[in-house]
This record gives C-alpha cells, sequence and structure tokens, in this order.
C-alpha cells in the first residue's frame, strides 16, 4: 500500500494558499493545505514513498495524519500502483442534454402575458425543462394560476418563483395552497416579508416556500457569490471545466420583453413581442459568455472554491475587462478571507459603474 | 418511430428521453406498465407485417425498440381465474407463448433487451459464467439439510438468497400486505443447526461467502461496458447486499477499469445467454480476482451514470437513432 | 382510506408470523433469512402525480435544477 487514492468522485481544486477537495458524490468541501495538495501527482494520489522521502521531518506526520482523517472520512483509499489503473479519473464532459438548460422570466408589473402554450413549446423544442419567475411587482392570482396549470402539464421540470410578499395572499393562505397544489415548484420566495425564515420544508429540493425579509425589486440585485449558493455535484463541477457557470445554455427575459442571456446584461437580442427565442438564440453574440470558464477569469483561477462556485459576468470589478473577477465576490484566495464587497475600497469602480451605491429600492 | 416499453415513473427512460429531444428525436412513443395482448394482433406471414402491437405505433414505422421495464400480460377475468383450475393453468402457459412469441418479434427491429430477457434464469446463467472461464461462487441449490450441512463444513461461512425472485407479497387485504424481502444474507451455524433434519422443505439457494475488497455493477451495452466499483464494505448495512441502500452514509461508487480478459469473457458470456444489455454484479476479492454473480436486464441505471458521470443515456439514445 | 390502529397492524403481523412458524418446514428452507414489512398502501392519488408532458411520465416528485438559476437571494 504505497500510494493514498482520491476517490474519483472527490476532486482536488487546488487554489493559491490552499486546496478544496470537492466530493461530488455526497456534496461536501473539504478544505486540503497546500503542502499536501502539492504531492497529488495527476491530482489524484499520492505517492506516499515519496512523501516519507522529500518532506521534513514533522510535516511527515502532520500530512500523514491528515491522509489518515481522509481515508476515514471516505475519501480515499490506500492502493498501490497496479490498483491505481483500474481506477480512472472522472470523465470530464458535461453531460446535460439541452440547446438550453434553464429560464429566467423577470416581471415587474406582476404580468408574463407571453406565457403561453405556444411560449411554453418553444421552451420545449429548446430542451428547456427549468424555469425561474421573478416578479418584482405582485402576480394577479388568477394570472399566476394558468401560468402553473401551463407549467402542471407541460415537459418542465420544475419552476422556481420569487415574488412581493404582501399581506392578502398571506392571510388566505394563497402561498401554501400554490406549494401544495403546484408540485413542480422547486421553491417559492416571498420577499420583502416581516422576517426571513423557511416557512415549508420541502423534500429533495422539491416543494419549499421561503419568506426573506430582503427588498428584492430589481434585477440588480443578482450577482451575489456566496458559499450557501455554491453547489458540489458532477453537473456543476463539469460545466464549470467547460463552460461558463452561470451563462452557459442561460435564456432570459427582462422586465421590458428584452431577450437576453441574463436580465442584467446590456446586450438585447430582440423582443419577446416580436423574436422568438430561437431567432434570439441564433443572433451573433448571444452566447459569447457561454465558454468563459472559472479558469480564465483573474483571480478566480487562482481561487479553491472555481468548481463549485457559481458565476457572473454581468456585474464585475473592472467592468471593461469581461475576464475580470465577478463584482459581488468578497472573497480573497490569497490570503482565503471573505470580506463584505459592497464597502470594499478595489471594488468601488465596480459599483458605480453599475450604479449600486444607493439601495436599489 | 421508437418504442420504449417502461413504466410512468421510471426516470431512466426520462434521461434518454432527454437526449431523444436533444437530437431533435419526437418521433418516439412510451408505452407504459402492463400491456395487456389481449388487444394486440400478431400477424406472421410472408412480408413480416406485426399489427398493431403498441397502439397505434404502426409497427411497420418501428425502427428501434427499447425494453425498459414493465410487462406484456394477457388478462383474464376473474369469473374464470375463481372456475375450474386447470382452465388458469392453461390460459397461463397459451399465452405466456404468445407474449414470448410477440417479444421475439420486437427483436427483428433495432432493440434493446426484450420483455423475454426478465425470464433470464440466474442457476444457468451461472453455469454459463463457469463455461467462459469467469469465477462463479461455489453455488448449492438444494432443500437437503444435510447437503447444507456438508456444504458449510468447507466454507468459514456461507451465503443464502433466492432462486430467481426476491420478493414476496403477502396479500392481507385490498389495502394491505406484507412485503417479504429475499435478500442475501448470512446463513451462520445457527440456523443451520436450527433445521430439523427429517422435513419437507423447498429449495434455496447456498453459496461460499465470499470476501470482497469492493462490488462492481457493470452496465453492458450492445458490445461497450461500463464499470462502478462499490465500496460496500465501508459500510456495515451492506456488507452483505449492497442493494440495500444506506442513505445515511451511502456507499462510495466511482468509475472502474476492467481487466481486459474480464471484459472479453463478460461480452462472450452475454453472447451466450443472448441478452444484448444487461446490469452485471460482480466482486472483487482481496486476493484482485474477478467473480461474477448475477445479471439483471433491466437494472438501476441511473446510479451508474450519475456517480461515474458515463454518457450511458446519451449512447442509448444514439443506438436508438442509428447513431452508433 | 383509515389507517389501522397500532394494535390491529401488530395482531396482523403476528398471525402472519405465526402463520410462518406453522408451516415452517414446508417453506424454503432459507426462510429464517426472510425480512418482513407491513405495507399499507397509499399510493399516490393519479392527481397529486406530477406529470413530464411529451414525456409520457407520471412520477411521486419532480426534479429541481442542478445549480442556482440566478443568484437574486441568499438562503
Ligand atoms: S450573470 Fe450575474 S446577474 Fe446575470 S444571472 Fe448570472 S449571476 Fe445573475
Ligand atoms: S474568487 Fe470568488 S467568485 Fe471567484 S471562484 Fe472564488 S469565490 Fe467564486
Amino acid at each position: 500500500m504505497d500510494y493514498f487514492l482520491l476517490y474519483s468522485n472527490c476532486v482536488l481544486v487546488k487554489g493559491a494558499h490552499r486546496a478544496t477537495l470537492c466530493d461530488l458524490q455526497k456534496g461536501a468541501v473539504y478544505f486540503i493545505p497546500k503542502p499536501l495538495a502539492d504531492l497529488f501527482l495527476e491530482d489524484q494520489a499520492v505517492d506516499l514513498v515519496q512523501l516519507r522521502e522529500k518532506t521534513e521531518g514533522d510535516m511527515v506526520l502532520f500530512l500523514m495524519e491528515i491522509i489518515d482523517s481522509l481515508v476515514e472520512n471516505q475519501l480515499g483509499f490506500y492502493t498501490n500502483q497496479q490498483e491505481w489503473k483500474r481506477f480512472p479519473a472522472l470523465n470530464k464532459e458535461w453531460l446535460f442534454p439541452a440547446h438550453i438548460s434553464h429560464c429566467i422570466l423577470d416581471t415587474a408589473t406582476g404580468r408574463l402575458d407571453y406565457f403561453t402554450e405556444s411560449f411554453v413549446e418553444q421552451l420545449s423544442k429548446l430542451c428547456c425543462n427549468f424555469v425561474q419567475l421573478r416578479f418584482f411587482g405582485i402576480p394577479p392570482i388568477e394570472h399566476l394560476e394558468n401560468i402553473l396549470r401551463l407549467i402542471t402539464g407541460s415537459q418542465i421540470k420544475s419552476v422556481e418563483i420569487l415574488m412581493p410578499w404582501n399581506t392578502a395572499y398571506e392571510s388566505g393562505c394563497t402561498y401554501g395552497k400554490w406549494i401544495n397544489d403546484y408540485k413542480k415548484i422547486s421553491s417559492l420566495v416571498c420577499w420583502g416579508a416581516p422576517s426571513t425564515c423557511v416557512v415549508k420544508e420541502g423534500a429533495r429540493a422539491m416543494g419549499y416556500l421561503l419568506y426573506t425579509s430582503e427588498q428584492i425589486n430589481a434585477a440588480t440585485h443578482c450577482g451575489i457569490i456566496d458559499q450557501g449558493m455554491f453547489s458540489t455535484n458532477i453537473t456543476t463541477y463539469t460545466e464549470s471545466l467547460n463552460f461558463n457557470s452561470c451563462l452557459n445554455r442561460k435564456i432570459s427575459i427582462d422586465i421590458q420583453g428584452d431577450v437576453k442571456n441574463c436580465p442584467s446584461m446590456k446586450e438585447s437580442y430582440g423582443n419577446i413581442g416580436d423574436t422568438t427565442l430561437v431567432e434570439a438564440i441564433g443572433k451573433p453574440g448571444f452566447k459569447k459568455y457561454w465558454n468563459i470558464t472559472k479558469d480564465q477569469v483573474s483571480i478566480c483561477k487562482d481561487c479553491e472554491f472555481r468548481h463549485v462556485c457559481t458565476d457572473c459576468r454581468a456585474y464585475l470589478e473592472d467592468p471593461g475587462d469581461v475576464y475580470s473577477k465577478p463584482l459581488k465576490c468578497g472573497y480573497d484566495p490569497y490570503i482565503c478571507e471573505w470580506a463584505e464587497w459592497s464597502t470594499h475600497p478595489l471594488k468601488q469602480k465596480g459599483i458605480n459603474f453599475y450604479g449600486l451605491e444607493k439601495p436599489a429600492f | 418511430m421508437i418504442v420504449i416499453h417502461s413504466q410512468q415513473d421510471e426516470s431512466t427512460t426520462d434521461d434518454v428521453l432527454d437526449w431523444l429531444y436533444y437530437f431533435g428525436m419526437e418521433q418516439v412513443k412510451r408505452v407504459n406498465g402492463t400491456n395487456p395482448i389481449n388487444a394486440k394482433a400478431l400477424r406472421i406471414n410472408n412480408h413480416t407485417q406485426h399489427s398493431n402491437l403498441f397502439d397505434d405505433a404502426e409497427s411497420s414505422a418501428i425502427n428501434a425498440y427499447w425494453y425498459r421495464r414493465g410487462h406484456l400480460a394477457c388478462e383474464i377475468s376473474e369469473p374464470i381465474k375463481l372456475g375450474y383450475s386447470g382452465f388458469v393453468t392453461y390460459f397461463e402457459k397459451e399465452y405466456d407463448h404468445l407474449t414470448k412469441g410477440i417479444s421475439q418479434v420486437f427483436k427483428q427491429y433495432r432493440n434493446i433487451n426484450s420483455f423475454e430477457d426478465t425470464g433470464t434464469n440466474k442457476l444457468t446463467n451461472l453455469a454459463v459464467a463457469a463455461g467462459v472461464d469467469l469465477l462463479i461462487p461455489d453455488t448449492l441449490v438444494t432443500a437437503d439439510v444435510k447437503a447444507i450441512k456438508a456444504f458449510s463444513a468447507i466454507y468459514p461461512r456461507i451465503i443464502t438468497k433466492a432462486i430467481g425472485h426476491n420478493r414476496i407479497t403477502a396479500t392481507i387485504d385490498d389495502n394491505s400486505y406484507i412485503n417479504i424481502a429475499v435478500d442475501t444474507a448470512i446463513f451462520d451455524q445457527d440456523k443451520i443447526n436450527a433445521l430439523p433434519e427429517e422435513n419437507n422443505f423447498l429449495p434455496a439457494v447456498f453459496q461460499e461467502y465470499l470476501e470482497k475488497k469492493y462490488e462492481l455493477r457493470i452496465f453492458y451495452f450492445h458490445g461497450q461496458v461500463y464499470s462502478m466499483a462499490i465500496f460496500s464494505q465501508l459500510n456495515e448495512a451492506t456488507k452483505v447486499d449492497f442493494r440495500k441502500h444506506d442513505t445515511e452514509t451511502p456507499n462510495r461508487c466511482v468509475p472502474y477499469q476492467l481487466p481486459e480478459d474480464i471484459e472479453k469473457k463478460l461480452g462472450r458470456f452475454m453472447q451466450h445467454i443472448a441478452m444484448n444489455s444487461g446490469s452485471i454484479d460482480m466482486v472483487v476479492t482481496p486476493s484482485g480476482e474477478h467473480v461474477f454473480l448475477e445479471v439483471n436486464p433491466v437494472g438501476q441505471l441511473q446510479w451508474l451514470s450519475a456517480n461515474c458521470n458515463y454518457p450511458i443515456e446519451r449512447e442509448i439514445a444514439k443506438f436508438l437513432l442509428h447513431d452508433s | 382510506m383509515i389507517a389501522r390502529s397500532e394494535s390491529e397492524r401488530q395482531k396482523t403481523i403476528n398471525e402472519f408470523l405465526d402463520w410462518l412458524d406453522a408451516h415452517r418446514e414446508n417453506l424454503p428452507v432459507n426462510a429464517a433469512t426472510w425480512t418482513f414489512q407491513y405495507i399499507e398502501q397509499q399510493a399516490v392519488p393519479e392527481h397529486e402525480l406530477v406529470s413530464l408532458g411529451k414525456y409520457n411520465a407520471r412520477k411521486a416528485a419532480s426534479i429541481s435544477f442542478y445549480k442556482p438559476y440566478s443568484k437574486i437571494c441568499k438562503f
């Protein structure tokens, strides 16, 4: 047993100062100190003989203890070179059969009148089965229920809904009723609520009712980078290796009805009033962010979270550089610390550029 | 037209459909559940027109067929069932013949599995596996207590399992039943000693207990082989039978590269039993030997593709599209 | 459907086990390793199932997207 081998769905991601070990099967992230990370061969195995030879006295013990604990936590196992051959690295392909994987629809008025049967058919043709509705104004009950009924009978697998909280719907038990009646709702988030809480716990990421006291009344609130939103799974990991973690296969319609890659972007590819989704996607430039991977983004490329993190190309630290780090990320991978982004001196340029100084409400 | 025989809640079928739609194929007919053959018409002549086998899917327009799950069955009415028992026995045999015939017909299309594969025999499969030089566990099928005792004396431990079907539904009334799981279990000395030698038992399967480094789940599909190692030894709950899922600490499941000779033997095995796709269970012993256990024509696939990031569903779709 | 009371359930199970014991020697020789589960059918009513349009699928629960759609609020 002269090798330590990681299980191939536990992947090592090296950062500037430390590494993460991302357990893609069980969805957990562990930290690995740099000296140990540097010892990995092909990011998969540690030659234990070499470790003992090349490392100084105390360090050997320290590193061996970490490796022992990795074995104990079932992240890897002791093996020999012979057996290592039987455990190939994970296939790096992104296996997600969709021309458009998800769709964001924004409305300021509470109405999405273009959401008709023929619109759902357009999504269907693009293999788009996941939809997010972001209401910045209160949707009339009848209107939203029409939309939900369309979704119920369609190919759409799940829908996430964001909408303003209001007293009348609360006292009418409307939110709870929607969650119960429409099983395709993964989560219904009501913003501007009296408190932030989980009102109804769902199961396996479906059927959640959540209240937040935050005022989320415009697309400018988007682009948050937060550990709570990291997703540790094979689909996210392989997508981040090959494509942009946020914008790949995304389509959106902003509050004006403009078809965009993301609602916060400037570039519009036509209005939903007179353009089909397929036409918009076919226009030059629509996919221009799809291939920007985390490994190409400055600072992120040195970050140990880059394959579980989300990304944002709409709000950048340096608005003039498409490869710039997301503006709303407060993490510094060189010192491994999180800070508040909105007050950071280096962020002020970006904040001014996007007009995010004042609270947006 | 691609015809898929499945069940309404079978998610691998959904995943393959994702790929078919992605490749632009909309001519798909998914038939779910138990399909009574009463209303089907099978016509056999020199032009091989098999009319009306799956509702409106004109059989002449079928380009590919995938049997995933579900049944072809003949519905025999209650009064007949409650009548003279000889009738039912006769009808069951008679329509089993027709069911097999229909399954055979589908094998003439480009196909993945057929309903007939569900009748594959675990005992003869062991013999076939041994015949192509795959290692198999020493196996005894008997009800003879003396034979079991003699068998158990050769090995430190033996296990037992069902001969072919591992679930009994003991009906209590219309809306309740007792589910009996006949899973792989250690058959220890206490249990053996408790067996009276004079008896009228029914037979069961006994096998030497194999120490495992890990277990393998292998998906064989028209010559392609996808293997996964399951580190079931890490969890007490799954040591004997990894299908007993431990949801708290799921077993570690990772891609595995079979030795070339084993892969070849498995290919020969599948050819011998004439099954073009199936999920094979194997065990790797501490000394590195690969031991064959069984093949299941309708095994779980998501488990494999999701943990190993294998493009299995895509490849199935491509096969159905004549693109591989 | 009204679920059975605990005692009624236990009685059913006991009756079943007694029956097994009485016929032990006429059952498969490994019957001592069987495991049991008493199940009251609570099949999800048809209208509670999630249907997937052209997929012709009906399932107890649908699946969620694998990552956040957009990053507009924290939870
Ligand atoms: S690019 Fe930024 S603003 Fe646009 S959806 Fe992604 S996170 Fe939100
Ligand atoms: S630097 Fe920030 S945005 Fe970039 S990968 Fe790390 S956490 Fe994510």
